[in-house]
């Protein structure tokens, strides 16, 4: 009996220790400490109803991205960032690359700017479609803000890490694909303010955000976000 | 969010963008985050018909991140 005792001890001595090694979210710095890696595998689904652009036809169009980023802290306040998002179903195919650089302006602010490449249009079963893609490029400067009310509750704006500029969306139906990318509807992008054009006589986009929202740290080892900002 | 076509007029499209996500740290390198998220059309300026509704434009979101 004493030795399961001592067994069970040791057990939660080494769940509080690790628990103490982690840092919750609220108190992690605008960017990432020098010579740190994120390395982030974010995936979307994509779910647009009937009553969407998409017009007649399936009760919904649904797709999805895998999304791939890299960033880097190079001082303690600068960090950088890489991207490469793919639409994976339906219609796999080349997507987006996106770059982007955070400055800390303190403990809890700092500005981002992004400039990215898109290949918007179908993918997988074009059939007889004649034009599938465009060329689209675009750049956004943003920024993350966070403003602690109590030691487990902030208001946030914005985010770094670059995965995070925007969602990657790919919606389609009976193998057939058409890739968004993240620019062409900016309202879910992290940035203040994103535009974006490209070839083939394709609009222009102006996008002008607020994403603001609450940061709840119930426990150090989750943190729940509402509205569209979110930690980084 | 504004369109400005190539040609005809541009025209403005408004959202009101709701989302939930939660991540958990599950061990001081490793964050595993899950969303939802509504990108919330709620009208335009300027431009034709044919928009979404509010709840029409759906994202489910998980990402692992690894600090290294």
């Amino acid at each position: 009996m004493p030795d399961s005792r001592a067994l069970i001890a040791l057990v939660l001595c080494g769940a509080a220790a690790r628990t103490a090694e982690i840092q919750p979210i609220i108190d992690r710095p605008p960017t990432l400490p020098q010579g740190k890696v994120d390395l982030t595998l974010h995936g979307t689904y994509t779910n647009w109803g009937n009553g969407s652009a998409a017009g007649a036809g399936p009760a919904s169009l649904e797709g999805e991205t895998l999304a791939l980023g890299v960033d880097f802290g190079a001082t303690d306040q600068f960090q950088l960032g890489f991207v490469v998002a793919l639409p994976i179903h339906p219609g796999a195919g080349f997507g987006s690359i996106l770059g982007g650089a955070g400055v800390a302006l303190g403990k809890e602010s700092a500005l981002r700017i992004d400039v990215g490449y898109e290949r918007v249009g179908f993918n997988g079963d074009t059939g007889t479609l004649g034009l599938t893609h465009i060329d689209r490029f675009f750049s956004g400067i943003g920024g993350h803000i966070k403003v602690p009310i109590t030691p487990t509750i902030a208001f946030v704006s914005g985010r770094t890490g670059v995965v995070h500029f925007g969602h990657f969306d790919n919606i389609g139906d009976s193998g057939t694909g058409f890739y968004l990318g993240s620019s062409l509807l900016t309202e879910a992008a992290s940035d203040f303010f994103v535009v974006s054009g490209g070839s083939n006589d394709s609009s222009t986009n102006i996008g002008i955000n607020l994403p603001l929202g609450l940061l709840l740290q119930p426990d150090p080892q989750l943190a729940i976000t509402l509205q569209p900002a979110t930690p980084r | 969010m504004i369109q400005i076509p190539s040609s005809g007029s541009a025209q403005a499209l408004h959202f009101v963008p709701i989302g939930l996500q939660a991540v958990v740290s599950a061990t001081p390198a490793l964050d595993i985050g899950a969303s939802f998220f509504l990108d919330g059309y709620v009208g335009n300026s300027g431009g034709s018909s044919g928009n979404p509704g509010y709840f029409d434009l759906r994202a489910l979101m998980l990402w692992f991140r690894v600090r290294v």
